[in-house]
């Protein structure tokens, strides 16, 4: 499977791309973009099959960019796992009514990276 | 007077416990936190790398984090598991995702009593001999130590009008 990390910290990326890789999953692929608009284009040229997105990003928030991925038909079921310091219970609120697959507060421990990763594991059949 | 000094004692107690959480977390650092104090709109010139993050809402301000070179250095080593040579673009990149997650969790946490606030990016200056100020009176300073190093957290904040 292909996945990508979408966070404005490239040391983010860098810590959640060794957790993923560290975690027992079939990964072919993880793509890196630093804000919605840059995963947008790399989604039109590559199979995805899950996104790790931060919210505050500039030029496209993550929200932003999980509102335009569940109303395309093309991205729509792509899973999303949100992964942010935005911990407030409205901002969860939101996110899951938009249509996140789960939501990771940072800072986080590898495990809970991988907790939320073996549910929706379970949930994809 | 006193529901300010009740929001300098509950700030400084989130202070507390949002930056003890992320460099425990994210850099599996034991912190010690010092007795916080209040600083003046003029500081006297810094030395290091220091992180704004503006906050808005019923309460407007900015979250600032702020250490020497060596220190931004070894928290860029724990945090990416990798030496870091010197003060480069991925040091002041990592300093800033520690800065994001310590005020985006204080934002969190201030919410309770001072309601919604919205949080920019953050912005990372690194250089010597260099004035810092907030246009919004004196700010609440907690510091923390560890074995190798030193980090102070400064939160400005007043009521909107």
């Amino acid at each position: 499977m292909n996945l990508m990390i979408v966070d404005d910290s490239a040391a983010i990326r860098k810590i959640l791309h060794r957790v993923l890789l560290q975690a027992e999953m079939p990964i072919a692929q993880i793509y890196e973009a630093g804000d919605g608009v840059e995963a947008l284009e790399l989604l039109k040229n590559h199979k995805i099959d899950l996104i790790l997105s931060d919210v505050n990003m500039p030029n496209m928030d993550g929200l932003q960019l999980l509102g335009q991925l569940k109303a395309s038909d093309q991205w729509k079921h792509v899973p999303v796992i949100m992964v942010t310091t935005e911990g407030g219970q409205a901002k969860v609120l939101e996110a899951v009514q938009l249509g996140a697959s789960g939501y990771v507060r940072k800072p986080f421990t590898p495990f809970q990276i991988r907790e939320k990763l073996e549910a929706l594991n379970l949930q994809m059949g | 007077m006193p529901q300010l000094e009740m929001t300098h004692a509950t700030t400084a107690h989130f202070i507390r416990q949002t930056t003890a959480e992320v460099l425990s977390t994210m850099l599996d650092i034991q912190v010690t936190a010092g007795e916080p104090y209040m600083e003046d709109v003029l500081v006297d010139p810094y030395c290091g790398v220091v992180a704004h993050i503006g906050l808005a809402g019923a309460w407007v301000g900015t979250g600032i984090t702020r250490c020497d070179e060596l220190t931004a250095c070894d928290l860029y080593s724990r945090m990416l598991m990798m030496p870091a040579s010197g003060i480069n673009r991925e040091v002041l990149d990592a300093f800033g995702e520690i800065a994001n997650m310590i005020v985006g969790n204080l934002k969190t946490a201030l919410e309770s009593v001072m309601g919604q606030m919205g949080m920019s990016i953050p912005t990372v200056l690194h250089g010597s001999n260099f004035l810092s100020t907030c246009l919004y009176g004196e700010g609440l300073v907690v510091p923390f130590t560890w074995e190798s190093g030193r980090l102070e957290v400064k939160v400005c904040l007043m009521p909107e009008e």
